[in-house]
């Protein structure tokens, strides 16, 4: 064994008292496993990023611009003077330690830099530095500090070690939210190139080719070509969707992570269903054929450049209004920046469900309904034919998305869907859902492979709470409205809870939805034959009331 | 009285002499969060040692019982313990100490008796025995989570390139055709 | 060693005092000169503080939302936790400021698994951060009595509620309990959490020392070492009508509490203590979330390069074309 202390020095460390040093003098360690890789000069140049080279994060040469500090004491000083939420959140946090353990990453990691206080204090200690009296008068006293090179490190093993979740900012008295400082303390990296290449890579390529798998036009076409001939073989229906269609009514946008890696392809499966169910009149787009928003990872206007595709999208094809599939921080960046950014949208129209009727005034200005806002209405106008027996062999459970949870607000229409096309859904305890819910530990562009550990660690909270119900009510499925949840929390349930798979909602809505003319199914979206009673499906036409079989999730024991 | 029943009587304290070994692997800030937070929800990393340590010390007693013959699993506490630790940053001697620290565990109780535990040290060979089994399995356990998590990394590669290889037609298609996710082979499964 | 300066400068002050008044019979200045120099610190520093916020834009609209949103008629809203409209916002700030809403929050959490050890902190720093700050305000209002003419209703009123119990002569006060309470818990649980010590600067000691250096002063002189309050009020009254006059017979022990609380006035601006006016303006409260109903506007957005549809349809046409996708130039 490596480090073996005897019993009598082992009992004098178990004294807990904290380190030595203080924070400000634990110098960061970059350990595997806990960092993506740098992003390349490629992908910086696409976009025209500053500082494009290629870089190796593990190495001490990071090949910086000389004028480094210079750049980011400017850098802060004009986002001091853009952001109030940036200014008033280096000035008044009182360090009372309520967000200390309400991260994902220190819960799993134990790292006292993950406490939310701390990472915010990184920035804060070289603000107080360069920027108020105190901290230029008493130094380190004042909680102040110089900006050196290991600070600029610790900034970016931190900064990308938040997954601007929100969490902590539902705890703060003040409401500080430590993903404006991440935001902050990510567009301040940008501006020395160190970026990494999974944010980049996709950002160069939505940048380009509309996505951020860089599906080029025909591609986007064939994929979805191929889940066609799936969806004839599973249910006999020919479904023919259009592609930059002018003059259809809706345009429709989803993350690209749906048309391409499973999952996530058979809640893409299921959009196409319901909507050649229902005859809608809409167009996919191949310009803007990417709903989610690497950009917003990267800086306040990366995000925006890419952002701008849906609306130029729906103006160039005359559409009414758009819809917007599953998807987090997408519908973070749509409910909270698209209008600001790119509005206003004066020429669409306020989605209208030409189904039901129903006017979604909750998207009067931005004219963009969510789907699962689309498919409650229209389950609660019985427009849909589902037969909820299809998933009797799930037992189903909801991951609120942090997005959509703490950006938004959407909880009661994904579990009026679930219900509805499930008979067994069980909430997760109290705690773990809802405002409260844990981030699936990838979010924010951290789901590559090289910091699988830090995902498996952040991933630990969340899988914690779905293992509780799967061990208590048998639960074996986790529904999500949101790409990187479909794919990052099937490899996090795989480790941590292998029996639990992640599902899109849709994907429960097409395996229920009883289509006109369909043959008699054999299997469900994902080729598993289906175990039926024999009987006629009893069919629950749409406003049945939801049969809540929650037992309330309460933890008890 | 035998070592067996000493143990059973004293479950409590030789735990909580081997939850502190166990943590005083981990930086003392993390150490006294994973120690105090008792909320099984707040602090699952806190909550799968002290209940998985409990499920393992159970075993060794059941295996002393069995005069060292019990070939009941420890596999799931054991991998839910080691779960944990083959992703936090340590290596594999460092990950797996903690199995051997309830020697030590159980050796300061003993020490804590005096004269009167002098009778005990005669039965700690087959305890030490009993550890040690369990220590080999763990190696198997903790070998299969770090396999695991390569798996993981390639699924994911898989899984992104699954649909570029069907378009090239690299792929016969049939239905099923999944990309690994759930399969239900016990093989690759953690247990 | 970062609580220990703190507690040294706390006590460095205090000998100030001794010092200038006592040896050096420097009543002007302690009395006059610098209670002036603080309060007029603490309004410019509080405005310029207030405004270089308030003047900060809000770029985006950013609330964070802890509850169902407006949504489909049929789905319940959570109105204060998610606001829609102004009355919502005003609940959720009103719940905020005074009830430390999101404080509480952590009561929620705290679930123990079997009657083991209990571990509440969270649900203690609510109820101590809460009882501070009201006792505070009581203690702020019971002092209005020194700096006007007779003592005014309002005032009379908090001093009854607040000395209700009837117990001790003069009557003990249950805010000058709570506060004394409340700033020692939130003294010990800074350096007795791990967490929270680990992360706590001199800056966080400091105020906590002052203000229960603070409040020992004021109760001494309440019951203990009583001062003249006839002389007191006589001086307070003409530093409030802006005709200070040294007044004989007052205790070194109230220029001690007087410069603190000079020192607190002071300092209050430059510091953390600033939360009070900052958690009005905080833009993940204080927002409702009707982004998508009302334009947010930005008033630095600027247009930005993008690459737009003929660029793409330039890249990408003849394939576009084989794969039966509509172009705009054939």
């Amino acid at each position: 064994m490596a480090k073996e202390p005897k019993p009598e020095e082992l009992l004098k460390t178990i004294n807990y008292t904290p380190p030595k040093t203080g924070w400000m003098d634990t110098p960061v360690e970059i350990k595997p496993g806990m960092f993506c890789w740098g992003a390349k000069a490629k992908s910086l140049n696409t976009v025209g990023f500053p500082n494009a080279r290629d870089w190796n994060p593990t190495e001490e040469d990071w090949k910086l611009p000389d004028n480094w500090q210079e750049i980011l004491i400017e850098g802060i000083r004009e986002r001091l003077s853009k952001y109030r939420s940036f200014r008033l959140f280096m000035d008044i946090c009182v360090r009372c330690g309520a967000c200390a353990d309400k991260c994902h990453f220190y819960i799993g990691t134990g790292d006292p830099k993950n406490m939310p206080v701390l990472r915010a204090e990184l920035m804060r200690s070289v603000y107080r530095k360069y920027f108020t009296t105190p901290g230029k008068v008493l130094g380190k006293l004042a909680g102040a500090r110089e900006l050196d090179l290991q600070v600029l490190k610790e900034w970016w093993y931190y900064f990308f070690q938040c997954t601007e979740c929100r969490r902590c900012s539902v705890f703060c008295p003040y409401g500080i939210d430590t993903a404006e400082v991440t935001m902050v303390g990510r567009e301040l990296l940008n501006l020395l190139g160190l970026n990494i290449e999974w944010t980049m890579g996709p950002v160069a390529a939505c940048y380009m080719k509309g996505n951020h798998l860089g599906l080029e036009p025909h591609t986007i076409v064939n994929n979805i070509e191929f889940m066609l001939d799936d969806i004839e073989t599973i249910t006999g229906i020919k479904v023919t969707p259009t592609f930059n269609r002018k003059g259809a009514e809706i345009l429709f946008v989803t993350p690209s992570g749906d048309l391409f890696a499973d999952p996530g392809t058979y809640t893409c499966m299921g959009y196409l269903m319901l909507f050649h169910e229902l005859g809608l009149d809409y167009t996919w787009s191949t310009y803007a054929s990417e709903g989610g928003n690497f950009g917003f990872f990267t800086s306040n206007e990366m995000a925006k450049r890419l952002n701008s595709k849906i609306y130029a999208e729906a103006k160039r094809l005359g559409v009414k209004w758009i819809l917007g599939g599953e998807c987090g921080h997408m519908w973070r960046v749509l409910n909270q920046y698209m209008d600001t950014w790119n509005g206003p949208a004066d020429f669409l129209e306020v989605p209208k469900s030409p189904i039901t009727g129903t006017v979604f005034d909750n998207a009067k200005s931005t004219k963009m309904t969510h789907i699962i806002e689309f498919t409650a209405d229209l389950i609660k106008n019985g427009k849909l034919n589902l037969d909820k027996r299809r998933n009797d062999h799930l037992k189903v459970t909801f991951h609120d998305s942090c997005n959509t949870a703490r950006g938004m607000g959407l909880f009661e229409e994904p579990r009026y869907v679930i219900k509805n096309t499930c008979n067994h859904f069980y909430e997760m305890p109290d705690g773990t859902t809802r405002e409260q819910t844990f981030c699936c530990g990838s979010g924010s562009g951290l789901n590559a492979g090289e910091d699988m550990e830090l995902r498996l660690k952040g991933g630990l909270p969340r899988a914690n709470a779905a293992k509780y119900v799967h061990e208590k009510y048998g639960v074996n499925m986790l529904a999500n409205i949101c790409a990187i949840d479909r794919a990052a929390l099937t490899t996090s349930m795989n480790y941590w809870v292998p029996a639990v798979g992640v599902t899109g909602v849709h994907e429960l809505v097409a395996n229920a939805l009883v289509m006109k003319g369909e043959k008699k199914r054999e299997t469900n979206l994902r080729g598993d034959p289906l175990q039926m009673p024999e009987e006629e499906p009893e069919v629950a036409a749409g406003a049945a009331a939801p049969a809540e079989k929650t037992a309330g999730g309460k933890a008890n024991v | 009285m035998d070592l067996k029943s000493f143990l059973s009587e004293k479950r409590q304290a030789v735990l909580e002499r081997w939850l502190d070994y166990v943590l005083s692997s981990y930086p003392s800030q993390t150490a006294e969060f994973l120690k105090n937070r008792k909320n099984q929800f707040a602090n699952p990393v806190g909550n799968i040692i002290s209940e998985g340590i409990g499920g393992v010390f159970d075993a060794v007693l059941a295996d002393l019982e069995a005069g060292g013959q019990s070939d009941s699993g420890v596999a799931d506490f054991l991998e839910n313990i080691i779960k944990v630790r083959a992703i936090q940053d340590f290596s594999a001697s460092e990950a797996l100490g903690f199995v051997f620290s309830l020697k030590r565990a159980v050796r300061g109780e003993i020490d804590a008796l005096g004269e009167d535990g002098e009778g005990f040290y005669k039965e700690l060979g087959r305890l030490d025995g009993s550890v040690d089994k369990i220590a080999l399995a763990a190696f198997d356990v903790y070998v299969r989570c770090r396999e695991k998590i390569y798996e993981l990394k390639a699924d994911e590669v898989r899984k992104h390139t699954f649909r570029l290889l069907q378009q090239a037609n690299l792929i016969c298609e049939t239905l099923p055709r999944k990309g690994g996710e759930n399969d239900d082979n016990p093989e690759e499964k953690i247990g | 060693m970062k609580a220990f300066l703190p507690f040294l400068a706390v006590i460095f002050l205090v000998l100030l005092v001794i010092v200038g008044v006592k040896t050096a019979s420097l009543y002007f200045l302690f009395g006059v000169v610098v209670p002036y120099a603080a309060l007029l610190t603490f309004l410019a520093g509080v405005v310029y503080r207030t405004v270089k916020w308030g003047t900060t834009p809000v770029p985006f609209h950013i609330p964070t939302t802890c509850g169902q949103q407006k949504t489909l008629p049929w789905i319940k809203q959570s109105k204060i936790e998610n606001p829609s409209g102004t009355g919502g916002v005003i609940v959720r700030m009103l719940l905020e400021v005074f009830m430390f809403r999101s404080l509480f929050r952590n009561l929620k959490t705290e679930m123990h698994e079997g009657p083991k050890i209990t571990y509440g902190s969270d649900k203690w720093l609510w109820l101590a951060g809460l009882s501070f700050h009201w006792s505070f305000l009581f203690i702020v209002i019971r002092h209005l009595r020194f700096f006007t003419q007779g003592v005014p209703m309002p005032v009379q009123i908090v001093e009854g509620l607040d000395s209700f119990l009837q117990i001790g002569l003069p009557l003990v006060y249950i805010t000058d309990v709570l506060f004394l309470a409340a700033v020692t818990y939130l003294f010990i649980r800074r350096v007795t959490i791990p967490q929270v010590k680990y992360i706590s600067l001199a800056a966080d000691y400091f105020p906590l020392f002052l203000l229960l250096a603070i409040g020992c002063s004021g109760v001494l002189m309440r019951y203990f070492l009583r001062v003249d309050i006839v002389s007191v009020k006589t001086f307070t009254m003409g530093l409030v009508s802006l005709r200070p006059k040294i007044v004989p017979g007052i205790s070194t022990l109230f220029y001690i509490h007087l410069f603190l609380i000079s020192t607190l006035f002071a300092y209050f601006p430059w510091s953390k203590l600033m939360h009070m006016g900052g958690v009005f303006l905080s833009p993940t409260r204080n927002l409702a979330n009707n982004s998508r109903i009302k334009r947010h506007i930005n008033p630095w957005n600027y247009p930005v390069k993008v690459h737009t549809y003929a660029e793409y349809e330039e890249d990408f046409r003849e394939k576009m074309k084989m794969a039966g996708v509509p172009v705009e130039k054939e």
